[in-house]
């Protein structure tokens, strides 16, 4: 029988036809790589690659959501229902998408971009459904490439509005996990780069979740993310996955065991990532040498001249040098300049501070310079004929009261007038505002013999202290051998956790418990 | 009668019905009518069970809402059973002013703690994060740190619990500074003038487990980080960084133990601050003295207990005696140019951590 035409049921227009043609051919061949062409989301190569721009037009002509589906359901039958609603949806998509949305030429492109991503958001919420279906592999490529652009253009709107809140970003967490949760739970085990499975976007899904996770701050969810990866059992390696992936992949890893304070391991990981990554790549390289020469720094390994050298470190070595040489030498007072505190190079403090770099090297170096100042101590006053090596706490006071003096020009005037005018503010006596230790507190011996303890108990020195009676010095004995072991050797890494997602031999989908006579998914 | 009520109500479409599934963004907005501080059944009702307060006796008006667990089966509240905002702030009002201020802490604590519960209870019924809600939080969050001082010692006092509530508070005040920052219709944002000192709370209720290195701080406006007292609370947390000896996590902590006592007695911390980083003290000293016994001489019979009262700022040489003692510790007598005093026997493996000490304060100087 004949279809009956009408408004909400028109005839298929002839590009329509055409590219739903493509479709069915792409799925019947099982190329995804055809498939994904189909489904273009880019709207600046949409439109100038034929016959997109003809499809738009059609679908405006068609006007309704309605038509579309008619059209569709029509064509395709009812053989495979979440494909239909993808194109559906994709259609519906073509209709919104302007080539103003990335050329921002005319006014009303911020609605526009905006109108657009609904729409995405909801083709991608059909490509998941489609995903999701046994058949879905064919369709992995296409939500991995659409789950892309929704970043991009989620970023765009988020610009686009001034949202520091990133909601555009944010509204796209739950689909994204979603995609994600159904490439995970695939059992078929990825061995080999033909092989047309969930799996091979993976890794990427993971990436560009924790890319969500890092921008709208919401980093704990990403344990989850890891600990699903781990159940899985991937081989993180080309070919299976491209380098970029992979890169990615370590870099968010690292950042992530920064943020935890393990920079042993997040120093390995950024390091995994920084070799994996093109050498052409020099922005890739930048973003991740940052946080890598800050982890490593803090594990005792200071950069050589020759990677400061490198293309994509260009300007660091003002930043970080000035840095290791403090921390090496104990001086303070280099540490406060390097780090813009102090002295004439304020900006590098709104550096560190855009990095996200600046409270974790105040936190976590201070006692690598008081180790580093005790040190030089011991050099100049200890001899190796001596039989033992005493430093006196008193000593390590004097010498860190100076390094913490405040020049004139930053002094508070204001707050030391109001201190000698009227003592009842601090009765304890402990303000000074002369000195930069945890700006504006009076460094006492006993605060120094607070941090030797520190020192002592992190093993960062090996020793002993002694008390002495009445008003005489506490005195640091150090150890005969070796009293300042090596940062780095203290810091390395354990070798129970491997960084590889996968140890030989695990080839499953998921975790199985071994029972006698039973095999493992995959093994032949 | 409440059955009648409730039916009446939902047909209005005062109420949701709960028989009848509906989207969140269809739900009805419930607002509390009761302008009293107590609503008329649950005056009824406790007078019948004969669970009125000491506080109440006088007569019904002064009657304030207790709070009420919310449990499986039980029905929803009616509009008539919550409050409004209003009602909630002169209920507060009636605590601290009537109450508080002219009892002792240890008579009206369990009472006050119960009703202000019941406030915050309410204003979630509602969903209601307007002014009145933040006020009333801020309060009932400063009664509980002042409780964890002025209760410690006492018989009945649950510190677990004051802690439990105050992290709820500040949790909600959290919620509520953060949806204040997302400008309205006319581009305005809401302004808390007292966000810096809860955020600086919220740091402090983190102590030791590296809650500032995780996302949370960067949402908040650059104003409020950049603060006095944030900024002191942040110095406080760096001052007693924790690190895991036995894993790969925390590496380079400061832990300035005599740093950290030195901020708590700076002109920055305010009685308040003093007395939520009171709650520390034990686990700080606790640390500490493992650590003295790890790292001080064990033939050297000079580090004195008076040392140690100076430097883990314990109330008396009694006080830190005791405690050295509670950890497995030794002490011994010695004397030097005819003074005698006692001093700590260190050694590796004789400390014992496992056992918990409570915060002793006051009533230990009773005893004594």
């Amino acid at each position: 029988m004949a279809p009956i035409f009408a408004q909400s049921n028109p005839p298929t227009p002839p590009v329509v036809a055409a590219w739903i043609r493509c479709v069915k051919d792409a799925i019947a061949q099982e190329r995804p790589r055809l498939l994904h062409e189909a489904f273009m989301t880019n709207v600046e190569r949409v439109f100038k690659r034929r016959p997109y721009p003809a499809l738009h037009l059609e679908m405006r002509q068609l006007k309704h959501l309605s038509a579309a589906r008619n059209v569709v359901e029509r064509e395709m039958g009812d053989d495979w229902n979440g494909l239909n609603e993808m194109m559906v949806a994709y259609l519906w998509l073509m209709e919104a998408a302007e080539p103003n949305i990335m050329k921002q030429s005319r006014p009303g492109f911020q609605e526009e971009t905006r109108h657009y991503f609904e729409r995405l958001k909801e083709f991608m919420g059909a490509v998941n459904s489609a995903f999701n279906s046994p058949r879905g592999a064919i369709i992995a490529r296409t939500a991995m490439m659409t789950a892309k652009w929704c970043l991009l253009v989620g970023d765009s709107v988020d610009m686009i509005f001034g949202d520091r809140f990133f909601k555009a970003s944010e509204s796209l967490l739950n689909l994204l996990l979603k995609t994600f949760n159904i490439s995970v739970a695939e059992r078929a085990p990825y061995t080999q780069s033909d092989q047309i499975l969930k799996k091979t976007v993976t890794i990427d899904l993971a990436n560009y979740l924790f890319k969500l996770y890092n921008k709208t701050c919401q980093t704990k969810l990403a344990g989850t993310i890891r600990q699903n990866l781990g159940s899985v059992g991937l081989r993180l390696e080309y070919p299976l996955f491209r380098n970029p992936t992979i890169c990615t992949y370590y870099y968010y890893r690292g950042i992530e065991l920064m943020r935890e304070l393990a920079f042993p391991e997040a120093q390995q990981a950024l390091q995994e990532s920084y070799d994996v990554c093109h050498p052409r790549y020099l922005k890739h390289r930048r973003k991740i040498l940052i946080p890598l020469l800050t982890c490593s720094l803090l594990v005792g390994r200071f950069p050589t001249y020759e990677i400061i050298g490198r293309p994509e470190a260009q300007g660091l070595d003002e930043l970080f040098i000035p840095l290791c040489r403090a921390i090496q030498k104990g001086d303070f007072r280099g540490y406060r300049m390097a780090m813009g505190i102090e002295g004439p190079n304020k900006w590098k403090a709104a550096w560190w501070e855009q990095q996200r770099l600046d409270r974790l090297l105040m936190d976590r170096t201070n006692i690598l310079l008081w180790r580093s100042l005790i040190r030089k101590i011991w050099i100049l006053t200890c001899s190796p004929e001596q039989k033992q090596h005493i430093i006196r706490i008193d000593d390590i006071w004097a010498c860190a009261e100076a390094l913490h003096k405040k020049a004139p020009e930053d002094i508070d005037q204001a707050e030391a007038n109001l201190l000698s005018a009227r003592p009842g503010v601090d009765p304890w006596g402990v303000s000074d505002p002369t000195t930069w230790w945890f700006n504006g507190l009076r460094l006492g011996k006993d605060q120094v013999e607070g941090v030797v303890m520190s020192l002592l108990d992190q093993k960062l020195i090996r020793g002993y202290l002694v008390r002495q009676p009445r008003d005489e010095s506490t005195l640091l004995v150090l150890g005969k051998v070796d009293p300042f072991p090596n940062i780095w050797k203290l810091c390395a890494p354990r070798e129970t956790q491997k960084m590889a997602l996968l140890q030989p031999g695990d080839m499953g989908g998921g975790r199985v418990v071994r029972m006698n006579g039973v095999k493992e998914i995959g093994q032949s | 009668e409440r059955t009648k009520r409730r039916a009446r109500l939902i047909k209005e479409g005062s109420i949701d019905n709960p028989a009848v599934p509906k989207y969140l963004d269809q739900a009805i907005k419930f607002h509390g009518t009761c302008n009293s501080m107590c609503p008329e059944f649950e005056c009824l009702q406790r007078r019948y069970q004969k669970m009125v307060d000491s506080f109440e006796l006088v007569n019904q008006s002064l009657f304030a809402k207790s709070f009420h667990r919310p449990a499986a089966g039980m029905d929803a509240p009616l509009p008539e059973d919550v409050r409004t905002p209003k009602a909630l702030v002169d209920t507060l009002r009636y605590l601290v002013f009537e109450i508080v201020m002219n009892t002792p802490w240890h008579e009206c604590h369990g009472f006050v703690r119960d009703r202000t519960r019941s406030i915050r209870q309410d204003f979630t019924y509602q969903n209601y994060e307007g002014e009145e809600a933040v006020i009333c939080t801020e309060i009932i969050a400063r009664f509980h740190i002042l409780a964890l001082h002025m209760m410690s010692g006492q018989p009945d006092n649950q510190e677990y619990m004051e802690l439990e509530q105050l992290d709820k508070s500040l949790t909600t005040l959290g919620f509520i500074y953060l949806d204040g920052q997302i400008p309205d219709a006319d581009q305005n944002r809401k302004g808390f003038p007292n966000e810096p000192e809860f955020r600086a709370y919220t740091i402090l209720r983190h102590l030791r487990d590296r809650y500032v290195e995780k996302d949370d701080i960067r949402k908040w406006p650059a104003e409020v980080v950049y603060s006095d007292r944030v900024q002191h609370a942040l110095r406080i947390y760096q001052a007693v960084q924790r690190y895991d000896r036995a894993t790969n996590y925390g590496f380079h902590a400061q832990h300035y133990v005599k740093t950290f006592f030195e901020l708590v007695k700076s002109k920055e911390t305010d009685f308040i601050t003093a007395c939520l980083l009171q709650v520390y003290f034990p686990e700080i000293r606790r640390f500490s003295l493992k650590i003295m016994a790890e790292n001080y001489m064990k033939t050297s019979k000079m580090t004195s207990v008076e040392f140690i009262k100076d430097f883990l700022c314990y109330e008396s040489v009694e006080q830190a005696e005791h405690e050295i003692r509670h950890y497995g510790l030794s002490i011994a007598e010695h004397s030097a140019d005819g003074v005698p005093f006692f001093y700590l026997i260190p050694g590796k493996g004789s400390f014992d951590g496992m056992v918990a000490i409570v915060w002793l304060a006051d009533i230990f100087l009773t005893v004594l």
